[in-house]
């Protein structure tokens, strides 16, 4: 990449955090968040997995968001969450905003050309929630011994409640970005796709800025896509908290989370400069892969994931000691775990200090890669690598911690390699 | 008039169609007076069933012209 990107705003909602600086806040602290799952579920299935990590209704209650009753009915809760995380980052990205049709909650950004203003939002399943959630609310009477006596209407905006790509193209509409408009489907690396798509498009010069992230949601009352996990046995069995324990021998899956969304704003760094903006830090490279192995598990050997740190040592022309802090794909599943921490382990040998986000929040599947460049973002400006909530030692000779480690060089990797045998990274310099 | 059903009404379509309160009377045409365009309807519907704790048959909907029309069926049916 000839010229970095400038990262100059970021938002986030996620479990314990309705905002970006909640979001550092809560992984500096490094606890694991997990709750039991409800005890109703249990009257659908036998749990394999106990715990999840959710969101509270009132994080995604839009009300309390700012967004409206109408809004309400007419958005799946990805797409809600996603709104209001593209309100945090355009407003911390100093870009402000002006309300042009009310009653549409339309804006527009005067000072930026729309048509080069892009969205690029990446998610694991789309609005599927608000299909099952329609559906078993409209059809609860004719089930015997529901608990719903009457039905409810079957939402007439089911259809773009649950199309993946209603998640960009509403946050394109309410802010009036008509430059290139994608959702990435990509799984757990659908937002670190879209970090590299939109990285690549302003290196292209075809956009100046890009509200870029990722959002998800997964949630119905009978717990059918916790249980669509938990039944392919790649969820955590701990019985007891902390339940992710990332990297270590004890590791027995991911923790599930109901959902999150992490958005950033994304512009050439004339554009950043011409206008004033606050430079959080720079993204200097970006590289996906594709294992073309198994559409549920990574290749043995990591071949795919060791092709994006290569690429992006590369492209970025730093040497493997540069890099400083890495926030790891690290869901805890033995496999993922085993070829990542080998990886790590050869190719850097100096131990650069390591975190593994998803045993604090959760997996969040699309939004995932997201919080976690978000929270590379934060972990360059303070120099401060987050703990992992578990002190067991891990398989590897790996530079993973329970306590907070300093970071010494200014360059950091975020990754993600996701179920299918998508991979993406970014290079990132404070 | 039942004014408190009216006021109840008023509020479901200041909520969905945005526009002043003092704009809406019972002879107010939803497209016409109200700016409402077909996705409002729909979203005015959903609306006035969460307010009103009610399914309304969608034979019923497509007679919604003005809002005395709405008053005069939940009225009706309350």
């Amino acid at each position: 990449m000839k010229t970095p990107i400038a990262i100059t705003g970021v938002g986030a909602i996620a479990p314990r955090a309705c905002n970006a600086q909640q979001l550092w806040e809560t992984a500096l602290v490094g606890a694991c968040g997990a709750e039991p799952i409800p005890q109703e579920w249990r009257d659908y299935f036998a749990p394999n997995s106990l715990f999840w990590s959710p969101l509270q209704p009132q994080q995604y209650q839009v009300l309390e968001n700012g967004l409206t009753p109408v809004e309400q009915r007419q958005l799946d809760i990805s797409q809600s969450l996603a709104l209001c995380a593209t309100h945090e980052a355009l407003n911390d990205a100093g870009l402000e905003t002006t309300c042009v049709n009310e009653k549409k909650c339309i804006f527009s950004i005067p000072s930026i050309d729309p048509t080069r203003l892009g969205v690029f939002v990446g998610t694991g399943v789309g609005g599927i929630s608000s299909l099952l959630q329609n559906h078993l609310a409209h059809i609860s009477p004719a089930i015997p011994n529901s608990a719903l006596s009457t039905s409810k209407r079957f939402n007439p905006f089911v259809v773009p409640m649950i199309m993946p790509n209603a998640l960009s193209g509403q946050i394109g509409i309410r802010f009036g970005a008509r430059g290139a408009n994608h959702t990435v489907s990509g799984a757990c690396s659908a937002s670190t796709i879209a970090l590299c798509l939109a990285t690549d498009a302003i290196s292209r010069g075809e956009l100046d800025c890009a509200i870029v992230g990722g959002s998800e949601f997964l949630d119905e009352s009978t717990g059918a896509l916790f249980r669509g996990f938990d039944i392919a046995r790649v969820l955590t069995t701990a019985e007891t908290r902390p339940c992710a324990k990332p990297f270590t021998n004890n590791r027995s899956g991911f923790l599930f989370s109901n959902g999150a969304s992490g958005i950033l704003i994304l512009e050439s760094r004339q554009h950043a400069q011409n206008r004033g903006a606050r430079i959080l830090a720079q993204i200097l490279a970006a590289a996906q892969s594709f294992d073309a192995y198994n559409i549920m598990a990574s290749n043995p050997e990591g071949a795919g994931a060791r092709r994006i740190i290569t690429d992006l040592l590369q492209r970025a022309d730093v040497s493997a000691q540069d890099i400083g802090h890495i926030n790891t794909h690290g869901t805890g599943t033995q496999e993922g775990d085993r070829i990542e921490a080998a990886l790590i382990e050869e190719l850097f040998p100096h131990t650069p200090p390591l975190t593994a986000s998803k045993a604090v929040f959760g997996h969040t599947l699309g939004a995932s890669g997201a919080l976690e460049a978000i929270l590379t973002v934060l972990a360059l400006q303070t120099k401060t690598c987050p703990p992992i909530p578990c002190d067991e030692e891990p398989s590897r000779n790996i530079g993973i911690s329970s306590t907070t480690q300093h970071i010494k060089s200014p360059l950091a990797i975020s990754h993600s390699f996701a179920f299918g045998g998508h991979n993406a990274g970014l290079l990132l310099a404070r | 008039m039942d004014k408190d059903l009216f006021l109840q009404i008023q509020n479901v379509v200041v909520e969905v169609l945005r526009c002043p309160p003092e704009q809406i009377e019972l002879s107010s045409h939803f497209k016409d007076d109200l700016g409402a365009d077909s996705i409002d309807i729909v979203s005015l519907l959903m609306a006035l069933e969460d307010n009103f704790e009610r399914t309304i048959p969608n034979e019923v909907a497509e007679t919604f012209v003005t809002v005395g029309d709405v008053y005069n069926y939940i009225q009706k049916h309350s």
